[in-house]
């Protein structure tokens, strides 16, 4: 392209397409970041509707609302659609292929082409996914875990809803190739890995996993399929094969997962922190370190979902021991961020607000994990509502406050328009009250014994599951006011400056919204990335 | 990058993918337990010599005491072990195998091959050798005659030589024996054509290795690479393949070539871009 990008911003740049043709055959990443942020959000509250209904249906001990097998529907659906369609492309895909290459210095991600292509992978198996709510014969009803031996004898929509999540497993790999050929392809001249910011080493860390992890999963979904299909026997005990195969195979990927969704929100809160307290980060190399750390050992831990799947004791103790090792990188970015705002020139935005609300949470939903990789308590636990508690306060407490924050964050720089902080504050109070009162009493519930994926409940569990459905209200109000008010922004929000945030990384040294090719010339960098001003001064 | 670091980070890339994706050591030679502590790995196990002969003139005593040279029974494909008859360890339970197999394979034994058993145990006599003879043929329930397994005896320099031969090493501990557990196929004419690892034997290999003996065809090193895909899974009797253990291959593979690509290629940079 010859002619002066610096005039045109990529939101209204018209290439050889206009209109919506041009952000659907749009190879630019920040077009190709926005149409991956819009149809996360769709499905997101498709998601929390389902959610809804299910909270709804707790109300009452013995309900009449939906039948059994619907409830077992619409957590699988939850389940598939919040962890496939959200928080696994989540920060990655939307502020990944938004920021990394302004990040680092580059005019687009090393494939464009393949980006998109990714996208379209995305949106092909959600489509998929959708379908098989609507055909066969019903919905899928095994969990979005898909457990053999019962997903291959269910007379549902199986082999369709797995087919999905086949296929959107393409998406993630192809994403991970791209990001990491990026990384190493694309920096600016000068940026050497360890002068590089910490959101593109938390991206490069989940790129490998989704390149080594994810063809696990494809191998395991394309199995239950043939099981399904032609009853090859892999995993049905009847015919020689073994269900335990398929609960290793799909933690292989699926623990591996859950850091694949964790690391690019750490690596936006290694991003937020040093921003709003004016300060570099502290522990620059341990923080970079442990999201390596964590992308090695998170992929050595993940037969700590099966301790009572009849594993050898040697095999329990060894993943039980691996899991708490984990725990460490993890300590190591938390007690680092929290020392980089020590004597800060701390500036309490909504960004800041929400990252420290990601630490709160995080930190609960981390340990809850601790106690759960000890075995003698995880045999208590296992299958209740402490599960469930645990792993939302590390997907929606963890990836989800992260993503607002990291949405609040990088907004201005996206849209190039400021929104209302004081909605953003009220939302975060509903949010951080509905989230708490919601997944907190889950978490009290496990402990007294409530078993998880039950329709029904005991009255001794009453109090708790009214308390969780009340949560979940003043929860979906703060997610329909945070979202509102930025939708408001984008169309009548204030024009945000270049910088609002005072940062200093490369993203803050281009226009809001960015021009089509991010930089008129490549910057050289000789510094490292958290450099403040006023630090120097001081 | 400076470029010895890209070597370092590429050998590092190298050694995880080798060490995580080789084969599994379950069904490779493996000395005894006992008292292996103070046994070097190189001192017991196999050092395969496919291709080589045997020395087909060594003179052994048979059961009965008499002198009978190995070339006079290795006339047909034969399946050889070694062993010595005090044995308390795999011993056993490999020559039970031996049994079992003979019993479930389609070739026969007697007409289409001969199992030979040499004691490396040079304190082992005629008078055992015969009565363990006894024993093992009444194992097999199809039609056998005494001469169709032998239970050889010899002085300890020449079972040395054999199994030298064979490349079986194995070493006195005390009274006893570290040994690796493993058949090997000779053809007629005393060609080292295959080794069958472990005290279980799949019938269909069983076969499989007689036919090439006769033939005397040796298994190339190829062969290392389908047991690698392929394994035999005793509760099913049949072979599975490793559907899990290609797939891993071939990911850490794919995904070592891409960051080796990566490290030396470096980063773009308008010197080579120009290029380009």
């Amino acid at each position: 392209m010859s002619t002066s990008t610096a005039e045109s911003n990529y939101l209204e740049y018209e290439g050889r397409h206009s209109g919506l043709l041009g952000w659907l055959l749009s190879t630019d990443h920040k077009r190709v970041a926005i149409l991956y942020l819009v149809s996360m959000v769709t499905f997101f509250f498709a998601g929390v509707s389902a959610g809804f209904v299910m909270r709804l249906v707790q109300l009452t001990p013995f309900h009449k609302l939906i039948t059994a097998q619907t409830y077992n529907a619409l957590f699988t659906f939850h389940g598939v659609v919040m962890i496939f369609l959200f928080v696994i492309p989540g920060l990655n895909a939307v502020f990944g292929n938004f920021i990394l290459p302004i990040i680092i210095g580059a005019k687009d991600v090393a494939f464009p082409r393949l980006n998109l292509a990714s996208w379209y992978f995305f949106i092909g198996g959600a489509l998929i996914a959708v379908t098989a709510l609507f055909t066969g014969n019903g919905p899928p009803d095994t969990g979005w875990s898909f457990y053999a031996p019962f997903s291959i004898k269910s007379g549902t929509n199986v082999s369709l809803g797995v087919f999905a999540a086949f296929i959107l497993g393409f998406s993630s790999m192809l994403t991970g190739i791209n990001f990491v050929t990026t990384i190493h392809r694309l920096r600016a001249p000068g940026m050497t890995f360890f002068k590089m910011p910490l959101f593109p080493w938390a991206l490069y860390a989940t790129s490998w996993m989704q390149i080594l992890a994810t063809p696990v999963l494809a191998v395991t979904l394309v199995l239950v399929i043939l099981e399904r299909a032609f009853g090859i026997g892999v995993f049905d005990p009847a015919k020689g094969g073994d269900p335990v195969l398929y609960q290793h195979m799909f933690w292989m990927y699926s623990h591996p997962a859950v850091y694949i969704m964790i690391l690019p929100a750490m690596g936006a809160i290694s991003e937020i922190l040093p921003t709003f307290s004016q300060r570099t980060i502290f522990g620059y190399k341990a923080i970079a370190g442990s999201s390596i750390a964590i992308a090695g050992f998170g992929s050595l831990v993940w037969a700590h979902h099966m301790f009572t799947s009849g594993m050898s004791a040697f095999g329990n103790i060894l993943f039980s021991f691996l899991t708490m090792v984990v725990a460490v990188p993890s300590a190591i970015k938390v007690f680092n961020w929290i020392a980089t705002l020590y004597k800060g020139s701390v500036n309490f935005q909504p960004p800041l607000l929400y990252a420290l609300s990601f630490i709160f949470l995080f930190s609960i939903g981390g340990m809850t994990g601790v106690w759960q990789g000890a075995l003698a308590l995880d045999v208590h636990l296992h299958d209740t509502y402490f599960i469930v508690g645990h792993f939302h306060y590390v997907m929606f407490g963890g990836t989800g406050f992260a993503f607002f924050a990291a949405l609040l964050y990088w907004f201005p720089k996206m849209f190039g328009k400021m929104y209302s902080n004081t909605a953003a504050y009220v939302a975060w109070f509903f949010l951080f009250i509905g989230f708490n009162g919601l997944y907190f009493t889950m978490l009290v519930l496990g402990m007294q014994g409530m078993p998880r994926r039950y329709y029904a409940h005991l009255p001794q569990y009453h109090l708790g599951h009214v308390i969780a459905t009340v949560g979940s209200w003043v929860l979906i109000l703060g997610l329909l006011l945070f979202f509102g008010s930025l939708l408001y922004a984008v169309f009548r929000g204030k024009k945000a400056s270049a910088n609002p945030w005072h940062g200093v990384t490369l993203e803050w040294t281009v226009p809001s919204p960015p021009p089509v090719e991010n930089f008129d010339e490549i910057p050289e960098v000789s510094q490292g990335p958290y450099h403040f001003p006023s630090e120097v001064a001081l | 990058m400076p470029r010895f670091t890209r070597y370092w980070m590429s050998l590092l890339l190298f050694a995880l993918t080798v060490s995580v994706g080789r084969p599994s050591t379950a069904k490779t030679p493996q000395p005894a337990p006992a008292a292996s502590a103070d046994v070097k790995p190189e001192e017991v196990g196999i050092d395969e010599q496919l291709g080589k002969f045997i020395p087909l003139d060594t003179v052994l005593r048979d059961e009965d005491g008499h002198d009978v040279a190995l070339r006079s029974l290795i006339d047909r494909p034969t399946v050889l072990t070694l062993n010595y008859f005090r044995c308390a360890g795999i011993c056993s339970p490999q020559l039970n195998g031996v049994a079992e197999t003979v019993n479930r394979t389609l070739a026969k034994i007697g007409e289409q091959y001969r199992i030979i058993t040499i004691s490396f145990d040079e304190r082992d006599t005629p008078d055992i050798a015969k009565r363990k003879r006894t024993n093992y043929l009444q194992e097999i329930r199809r039609p056998v005659s005494p001469n169709d397994w032998r239970f050889l005896t010899s002085d300890s320099v020449t079972s040395k030589k054999i199994a030298d031969s064979v490349g079986f090493k194995f070493k006195r501990v005390g009274d006893d024996f570290l040994h690796p557990g493993a058949l090997m196929f000779l053809s007629p004419k005393g060609l080292v054509t295959r080794y069958m690892y472990g005290i279980t034997y799949v019938p269909a290999d069983w076969e499989m290795a007689v036919q090439e003996a006769a033939r005397g065809e040796v298994q190339p090193t190829i062969n290392k690479w389908l047991k690698f895909c392929f394994s035999y899974d005793p509760s099913g009797r049949r072979v599975a393949l490793n559907v899990t253990r290609i797939a891993g291959t071939v990911v850490l593979g794919a995904a070592m070539i891409f960051a080796i690509v990566l490290i030396f290629k470096g980063r773009r940079t308008p010197q080579n871009e120009r290029k380009a």
